[in-house]
């Protein structure tokens, strides 16, 4: 592609963008037309092919840019009439644009793509204007982007912002635990074991020193126990919150491995298509079947109990394990076994979006396999996969959660112990503070509280993309 | 119908196999061995270890241990119990089981005694204050973990209101055929707590998805036409909407039995019920290899004839799926 001059580069663009624009595809006419206006600033029809798949405003303003390079060109003034009658006056007429096409503007629409055919330098066939006189009117256009579409519809959903809020909080909590707590998670005061919310002790110098707040007016925190100690005299609140990075590595890390494998196996399988294609869905059908919970306890009950490599090729591994505290196999494990999903989806984007002329057209400007995966397959599955994944997130906590709490999760070790990091996890917590439930509730209620709210958050927020993402979804409107 | 039940009851024996093989490699890659102390404890002598080892064909090769594991299974006999020999595994399972079966069938049915009601009120309520509090209860039943519903139940019915018992399971075995409990009120007494917290999450599933579901068959064309022959509200949401609207709600159920696996693990936990569950579980750090991958096995067989039962209901119920289709 590098090698292709710039004159080259409009061209194609520019004849990828009417090729989509007779297919309908609103969004590639965009891409393409965007790309030839900023290779080309006064390329006329980059311009006018933008301002007609816009919105009447954007449209206007496209206009302008074509009319500032050729100010007596009638097509630009044309398109600016057939904008200027799609303007409010006619806005409730739009929203019945299901209604049969009325003569009016089925006659604007045909002058918009003679505009077209004038100032295009190729001129469009007289088929291709009729499908898009088709096109045009009764189909209402998609004015504007996909990330754009979805952000506006759930901006309006009350309870996807608030979950927006929520995980955005417990990331900030996650990354800088530091300016919101006032200990570390290893800490141990074994004069102060298991008191009750807001108890007030006296901290010594040395603790002082540790203390995050130190130096700062709410130094006063530094001896108030806020949420209670624990069974060893640590600080309640600062393991909770310190305990979010342990959920949301796992959502965000585990995420990210069963999306990469699940799009990498998934388009592999949808682009290869015929036997290649029956043989791995035959495969991803027969690891549906097995329940997850199975295959995760397997693997960790493998990894974190028999398979510690000290020595050898994996010696690494084990090591990196034992410095993440348990993390990095239960990243592999959750991965592993959430990719199938994600597999089929991204399996099924790329079988319906191969056989589209957009495809054909950027294969018969000589782009290879790997430009049309990366270039346009892969963006096109990119949204529906992140949603799915979303959707899933819960479910990963969830399962970090329930591991930790039966001791096949992250690891637990001495605290302050030389053996690595003690990551504290919401589920270790809730289970070392079960059996003091009768005497010390709250050793189980904030970590649960924080689970309850952190997974709250991602279900308000996936249910918001996906209605989002999904119109008929959004009638009924959760 | 015969023909597609056949085909996937024959899919569902190579998930099976590979169900055993998988478990019975992961306990087989464990360093030790069951009569090898890793706690520092009172390991065997060196001589008498390996005599043992040779009792339980521990010194075989692999594929010839696993061979042998197979025949048993097949025979019937799913291998010996290391630590408490006066069971086998068999025995374990036995006893086991029942519970769990009966934790879980349970808890479905709360769900869905829950779950159905909810979602048809939510549904005819469309956008009003009924249908809104259903959904917020919905969220949080999905959003709040077994782990935290477990202890806050606990907390709250068991340790301060004091009406029901926080711990064990209200039937032993032996069960009439095998796992039917004897239904005392003693036994509903403490199935209450546990049931309740594995069926709150599959009612929040079932009312979510059937008041989407009733919501789409209510906007159908159908509908209108029958409210326009001037049948009764309650005829038309009964006879004609509810029929539909089931069909999407069935085919959660069996991924939703599915999904009951690691909370059953959690409350047999949590409520000391001593289920298949909690057996499978501390197998694991028990070295109990036969009794792992026996457990492993055996939810394997239990839950995907659920979700194969979920899915023939399905084809059974909805006529416009042509089952015969040989794809």
């Amino acid at each position: 592609m590098n090698s292709k001059t710039k004159q080259q580069l409009l061209t194609d663009a520019l004849q990828l963008a009417r090729t989509a624009l007779e297919r309908g595809d609103s969004q590639e006419v965009r891409r393409q037309a965007r790309y030839a206006s900023r290779l080309d600033p006064a390329c006329e029809e980059a311009w006018l092919m933008l301002a007609y798949v816009s919105e009447p405003k954007a449209g206007m303003a496209y206009v302008q840019r074509a009319l500032d390079s050729h100010p007596e060109s009638a097509a630009a003034k044309e398109a600016q009439r057939w904008i200027l009658k799609r303007l409010p006056p006619q806005a409730a007429e739009r929203i019945e644009r299901s209604l049969p096409v009325s003569g009016e503007m089925e006659r604007h629409s045909h002058s918009g793509v003679e505009a077209i055919k004038r100032s295009s330098a190729h001129p469009v066939g007289e088929e291709q204007a009729t499908t898009l006189a088709e096109f045009e009117p009764s189909r209402p256009v998609r004015r504007s982007s996909f990330f754009r579409d979805t952000w506006r519809a759930f901006k309006r959903n009350k309870a996807a912002v608030a979950g927006l809020v929520i995980v955005s909080l417990f990331l900030l909590l996650a990354i800088f635990p530091q300016f919101f707590t006032p200990y570390g998670p290893t800490e141990i005061n074994f004069r102060n074991i298991r008191v009750p919310p807001g108890t007030t002790f006296e901290a010594d110098a040395e603790q002082l020193e540790r203390c995050h707040w130190a130096n700062t007016p709410l130094k006063s925190l530094c001896s108030i126990y806020i949420a209670g100690s624990d069974a060893v005299g640590g600080d309640l609140f600062s393991r909770t919150v310190y305990a979010a990075r342990t959920s949301l590595s796992v959502a965000i890390v585990a995420s990210a491995v069963s999306l990469l494998i699940g799009i990498t196996y998934g388009t592999i399988s949808g682009y290869a298509g015929g036997q290649v294609d029956e043989v791995m869905m035959r495969f991803v059908d027969f690891l549906y079947s097995i329940p997850v919970f199975l295959i995760v306890l397997g693997i960790q009950s493998m990894f974190s109990r028999f398979w510690r490599p000290q020595e050898g090729p994996f010696a690494i591994l084990g090591d990196l394990n034992n410095k993440t505290g348990g993390l990095l196999f239960l990243f592999i494990a959750i991965g592993a076994v959430n990719w199938v999903g994600m597999a089929r989806l991204a399996r099924a984007v790329v079988h319906t979006q191969k056989q589209r002329e957009y495809i054909e057209a950027a294969r018969s400007l000589g782009a290879n396999d790997v430009q049309i995966i990366i270039r346009h397959l892969i963006p096109n599955m990119i949204g529906p996969l992140l949603v799915m994944e979303t959707i899933n997130i819960p479910g990963y906590i969830f399962l970090e959660a329930t591991l930790s709490f039966i001791g096949l999760g992250v690891l637990v070790m001495t605290r302050g112990g030389a053996q690595g990091l003690n990551i504290p996890s919401w589920g270790v917590m809730i289970r070392d503070g079960y059996t003091g439930l009768r005497s010390s509730p709250y050793l189980v209620l904030f970590p649960s509280a924080a689970l309850s709210l952190l997974t709250l958050g991602f279900n308000f927020l996936g249910d918001g993309l996906r209605d989002a993402i999904d119109p008929k979804q959004r009638k009924n409107g959760h | 119908m015969t023909r597609y039940i056949i085909r996937r009851i024959l899919f569902s024996i190579p998930v099976l196999l590979a169900i055993v093989f998988f478990s019975f490699m992961i306990v087989k890659m464990q360093p030790g061995g069951p009569f090898i102390s890793t706690a520092g404890g009172n390991s065997l002598p060196e001589n008498i270890r390996i005599l043992m080892e040779t009792r339980y064909g521990l010194h075989r090769p692999f594929q010839e241990q696993f061979m042998l594991y197979l025949g048993n299974i097949l025979k019937g006999d799913f291998g010996p119990m290391f630590q408490n020999r006066t069971q086998d595994v068999n025995d374990v399972i036995a006893s086991t089981l029942p519970v769990t079966l009966q934790l879980g069938v349970m808890s479905m049915v709360l769900g869905l005694l829950i779950g159905v009601p909810s979602g048809v009120i939510a549904a005819v309520n469309h956008n009003r204050p009924l249908d809104y509090s259903a959904m917020l209860f919905a969220v949080a039943g999905i959003s709040i973990p077994n782990l935290v519903l477990a202890p806050v139940l606990v907390l709250l019915f068991g340790l301060k209101l004091n009406w029901f018992p926080i711990a064990y399971w209200g039937a032993e075995p032996p069960f009439t055929l095998g796992v039917l409990p004897s239904f005392t009120a003693d036994f509903f007494k403490h199935a209450v707590l546990p049931v309740a917290t594995l069926g709150v999450a599959v009612s929040a599933s079932v009312a979510r998805l059937l008041r989407s579901s009733l919501l789409d068959v209510l906007s159908e064309d159908y509908i209108r036409t029958a409210r326009a022959k001037g049948l009764r509200e309650r005829t038309v949401l009964f006879r004609h909407a509810l029929k539909n609207a089931f069909i999407p709600t069935l085919t959660i159920l069996g991924p939703l039995f599915v999904s009951l696996l690691p909370g059953l693990v959690i409350v047999e936990n949590i409520f000391a019920i001593n289920g298949l569950a909690r057996a499978m579980v501390n197998a694991v750090f028990r070295n109990e290899y036969f009794l792992l991958s026996s457990s492993m096995l055996v939810f394997g067989i239990v839950l995907v004839t659920g979700n194969l039962l979920a899915d023939i209901l399905y084809v059974w119920l909805d006529p416009r799926i042509s089952y015969a289709e040989s794809n």
